[in-house]
């Protein structure tokens, strides 16, 4: 089942008379439960492909269709609704409120959406930490927590009010490699429970857990590569993949 | 160089340039105007003194005078250059008609004098300042009349006498140096002296200026003293030039005073906004400051492309300030050029206004100086691997958003947001206190002095009514029979007839003064008293704030009066205040000096069902000439002008007190939003909605704002009172307190405050629309 499409997507940066296309007709489908990842060299329009078709930039011209419903004729309302209640986003660089602790950010969202009541929200958030192993940070301010942690929490917080969709910019970033893995392990169980999640990333290692990679170039998406599920996770099958992908990375010129 | 980043920088910041723009010219306009007001006040005034050569010290007087003994004793007294006798024909207000009126001034608490210019010195003027002079038939009036009444020349005055009818023809207005104010009772009518001599014969009875110029008009006392000491006629009250110059200077001073105080508080509110600017830009320059560092640009560099913007923003408002202060002061000072006429302006003109400005744009560039001393304190690496100041460590632990069970999530954030930035919101809550405060003192003495308990300032009880007589002939028999009429009218619920005489005062130091004594039974219609209460022996007497102050004697303390030919001592039993009579009058419950009654006065209370103003009526025509006046229309007469005065005063108050606020706010809101723009975009990309991030900020300024408001209002009814009180001190009311209507004071003002703060906020915030989460967030 489709759950996200777009369709002829094209976003050009305009600066004065001068227009610089970005994205260049990108058609694109997602299915239901499936775990994605996008891969391309720096200034091939990745992360923008995301902003684009997560609702948090516009596109210039094109649809993009989640659940159906087509973001790019929503208002800014209807806009900020789909981000509240559809879609869930981890960033490179966390972004949590620097006022709030731990886990305030984490039920900030679900307190604001209010369809749940205040106890099921903390029962949920309670759930979501201890899945992603924070639950004694909560009452701690997010500057006296690591960035592995601090991502964790963001994951929380992109999960609380159950999206459709996850997606991830670079979400393992900004973290030494001990931590990149076990945010990758943590997001491969996630995607098992059933989440939908799309991520862009530079890192083969990152790209190998996802069960289909796209590859940018040029704002066009021109290459993919169906890994599939990780069915058991251990360094062997890991490896393979990665090996698998490095070589189809390198035939793409990467 | 320069000049790019300053074009870079304005065409960025073009609201928040605009408005600090606005600020420096609003407060160099105000300073400017006012320093030029007070130069036009003081140049004006002493213009006006020295063409009308004012005498220096004048006795009124009412009754018989021996013209030769006064002769005699200035040219015995060594501190007497000139003397004069001015006499005066005062005609009743029931009588006079001016302008297009129907009815008479019967109403008014003016007295009205015709008189004939004078020969040596105490000249009349005319609106080019030059001596008043009238042919038969015409008459020049106070400008007094010409402003209250909208008369202009080839208007008539009418006198309706019961014996004669006469019309004059308005030819002139008169600048009267002695009698100008509002506040001074007594008015001056120029007619030709055969109109005069006719009047004189006509309607009976003069009252008489004695008048003296001194060889040295810094030996005011010790004439007063000299005076008052002889036996020279004083039946009535003296008055002296330090007495005219304060009451000339008294309305429009206290307007320049203000203008100026305006002026630093708004002068004030730009240094605050300059800092925050500063601070603003430098929080994000300050990666760009180490990189200029780093490759070895020196702190005096930095510092000037930062202080450059300042330099010219600051130097344009104020010459545009110092320009349009010129046409301001125009119209502020019209009072003073219809009262008292245009000096010649001479360089200080301009040299005045210029200095002023010149400090305002001084101060400005000192302080951005010394903001800009932060520099010093930016370190290069710490600059490049935070490119941040960062603001002090906000901890999430107070204020739990899960603990907070009822507000909205946005409401939350905003109160959250300010009571962790208590400091940063330290600008707005400053304006907003000034806001409140400049808002709430004027209304608050606008109901104060509008306010019917007034009367306690004047030195009177509250009564419905209120009649007068002044001196004429016969006058103790007429007041003996309004006594007796009022005594069987059963309309009168109680009355009080009280008789302001003239004792001999004897000094500490065994030279004679007069005291203006009130006598008769003041439990009747009690007065409120500052210290101690009402005299109710024979040997005791309340002295007004003004005579106690001078006299320095306080509640319990005596003073020495020739009673009945034979030393009294008075124990002194309470202090009120009284801005009336120059604020120097006493009360005793002895008997009056008959030899030296000065005037009468009658209070009463009517029955409840019967109306006031028919009562009014009755008693013009049976007690003619007596004035009769309810006690509103009293207050509204003695302080007509200054109300008048206030009521516009509290208008421009309240606008420039909303202006105050929107403008600050949306200056504030719109540098807060541009520091918040990552943590909006943060709060955006989790599905914040733009109302969301709206009701935010106007939750911030509403809660600075009702901070603010209670602060305001706190300081208005404390501070505010005490300042107003200072002011009125001068004249005599020692401590005024407010007379706050609740309504008005706690919930309109704030409540218009509000919805303008809510309102620019709203409006203000609508930006956040535009920022874009992709741009601010993507890594």
């Amino acid at each position: 089942m489709v759950l996200l499409e777009a369709v002829n997507v094209c976003k050009t940066y305009k600066n004065g008379n001068q227009e610089t296309p970005v994205l260049k007709d990108i058609n694109l489908q997602i299915h239901k439960g499936e775990f994605i990842s996008v891969m391309g060299p720096s200034g091939s329009g990745k992360s923008t492909l995301l902003y684009a078709i997560s609702g948090l930039d516009r596109v210039t011209s094109g649809q993009v269709l989640l659940n159906g419903k087509d973001l790019t004729r929503l208002s800014e309302d209807e806009l900020a609704s789909v981000r509240l209640h559809n879609i869930g986003f981890v960033f490179q660089h966390i972004h949590l409120m620097r006022n709030l602790t731990l886990f305030d950010n984490i039920v900030l969202s679900a307190y604001l959406a209010g369809r749940q009541d205040r106890k099921s929200i903390r029962q949920r958030a309670g759930e979501l930490m201890a899945m992603t192993g924070i639950v004694h940070l909560a009452d701690h301010d997010i500057t006296q927590v690591s960035g592995g942690q601090l991502q964790r929490a963001a994951i929380c917080r992109a999960l609380i009010n159950s999206p459709d969709i996850l997606f991830g910019d670079e979400p393992t970033g900004a973290l030494n490699s001990q931590s990149a893995q076990d945010i990758m392990r943590l997001l491969a169980d996630i995607n098992r429970q059933g989440m939908t999640i799309l991520l862009v990333t530079h890192d083969p290692r990152v790209a190998a857990c996802t069960e289909r990679v796209l590859f940018m170039l040029d704002g066009r998406l021109v290459a993919e590569k169906k890994l599939g599920k990780i069915i058991q996770d251990n360094p062997e099958e890991r490896r393979n993949r990665e090996n698998q992908l490095s070589e189809w990375l390198v035939r793409q010129g990467f | 160089m320069l000049l790019h980043l300053l074009k870079r920088d304005l065409y960025k910041k073009k609201s928040v340039t605009a408005i600090l723009f606005i600020f420096i010219l609003l407060s160099t306009l105000l300073a400017s105007a006012g320093t030029n007001m007070i130069r036009e006040l003081v140049s004006s005034m002493s213009d006006l003194l020295v063409k009308s050569a004012v005498p220096h010290y004048v006795q009124m007087h009412s009754g018989t005078l021996d013209e030769r003994a006064i002769e005699r004793w200035a040219s015995d007294t060594q501190l007497v250059d000139m003397h004069q006798i001015v006499e005066m024909v005062p005609v009743e207000g029931s009588h006079l008609y001016l302008g297009h009126q129907d009815t008479p001034e019967s109403t008014s608490v003016m007295d009205f004098y015709f008189v004939r210019q004078n020969e040596k010195f105490d000249f009349l003027l005319n609106l080019s300042n030059e001596r008043v002079e009238v042919s038969e038939g015409e008459i020049a009036v106070p400008v007094f009349f010409m402003q209250q009444r909208n008369l202009s020349v080839g208007d008539r005055v009418r006198i309706v006498h019961p014996k004669f009818i006469r019309e004059f023809t308005i030819s002139d207005f008169v600048r009267d140096a002695q009698m100008n104010p509002s506040i001074i009772h007594s008015k001056r009518f120029v007619i030709h002296p055969a109109d005069y001599d006719f009047l004189k014969q006509q309607a009976g009875g003069v009252e008489y200026l004695i008048e003296f110029r001194l060889t040295d008009a810094g030996k005011l006392g010790e004439f007063h003293t000299l005076y008052q000491a002889s036996d020279m006629p004083k039946v009535g009250p003296s008055i002296d030039l330090n007495m005219f110059r304060m009451l000339n200077a008294l309305t429009d001073g206290v307007i320049a005073v203000v203008l100026l105080l305006v002026s630093l508080l708004l002068i004030v509110i730009a240094m605050l906004c300059v800092r925050f600017t500063l601070l603003s830009t430098l929080e994000e320059d300050y990666r760009e400051i180490g990189v200029l560092k780093a490759i070895g640009a020196s702190r005096r560099h930095i510092r000037s492309i930062y202080l450059v913007k300042y330099v010219a923003l600051s130097a344009a408002a104020a010459l545009c300030g110092f320009a349009a202060s010129f046409p301001a002061m125009q119209l502020m000072s019209s009072n003073i050029t219809l009262y008292l006429g245009q000096a010649e302006r001479g360089l200080l003109y301009i040299v005045l206004p210029l200095f002023s400005a010149a400090m305002m744009f001084g101060l400005l560039l000192l302080f951005c100086t010394m903001v800009l001393r932060r520099f010093h304190r930016i370190s290069v690496v710490e600059a490049l691997r935070s490119g941040s100041i960062g603001e002090a460590k906000v901890s999430g632990r107070r204020w739990r958003l899960n603990r907070n069970r009822l507000l909205p999530i946005p409401v939350f954030l905003g109160l959250k947001n300010v009571f962790q930035r208590l400091r940063m919101f330290g600008l707005l809550f400053f304006v907003f206190v000034a806001s409140a405060f400049l808002l709430l003192v004027p209304i608050h003495f606008l109901n104060t002095i509008k306010s019917p308990d007034f009367v306690s300032y004047l030195g009177i009880g509250r009564s419905d009514l209120r009649i007068d007589l002044q001196y004429s002939d016969r006058m103790d028999e007429r007041f003996k029979s309004t006594v007796d009429a009022i005594r069987n009218d059963e309309d009168v619920e109680r009355f009080s007839p009280l008789v302001t005489s003239r004792f001999r005062l004897l000094n500490d130091d065994g030279t004679v003064d007069q005291l203006n004594v009130e006598t008769g039974d003041f439990t009747i219609f009690p007065l409120e008293y500052v210290q101690g209460g009402a005299p109710i022996r024979d040997n005791e007497i309340a002295l007004s704030v003004q005579n106690a102050r001078e006299m320095e004697r306080k509640v319990g303390d005596t003073i020495r009066l020739i009673v009945g030919g034979k030393e009294k001592t008075m124990v002194i039993s309470g202090i009120y205040q009284d801005i009336t009579n120059g604020g120097r009058t006493a009360k005793a419950a002895i008997p009056h000096d008959p030899e030296s009654v000065l005037w009468y006065t009658i209070s009463l209370d009517l029955k409840p069902d019967v109306d006031l103003q028919t009562k009014i009526a009755e008693y013009e025509k049976a007690f003619e000439p007596a004035k009769v006046t309810d006690l509103q229309g009293y207050i509204r007469q003695t302080l007509g002008q200054t109300i008048a005065q206030l009521r516009n005063l509290a208008v421009v108050a309240f606008f420039v007190s909303i202006f105050l606020s929107m403008l600050m706010t949306a200056l504030f809101l719109s540098l807060l939003m541009a520091k918040d723009r990552p943590h909006t975009a943060i709060l955006r990309s989790i599905g914040f909605a733009h109302r969301h991030i709206r009701t935010q900020y106007v939750t911030m300024s509403l809660t600075v704002l009702i901070a603010g408001i209670v602060t305001g209002t706190i300081l208005s009814n404390t501070i505010g009172q005490t300042l107003v009180g200072a002011i009125w001190s001068l004249l005599g009311a020692s401590g005024i307190r407010f007379v706050i209507e609740p309504v008005q004071a706690y919930i309109v003002c704030p409540l218009i405050l509000m919805l303008a703060v809510v309102v620019t906020s709203w409006i203000g915030t609508g930006s956040a629309r535009r920022i874009n989460i992709a741009e601010m967030i993507k890594e």
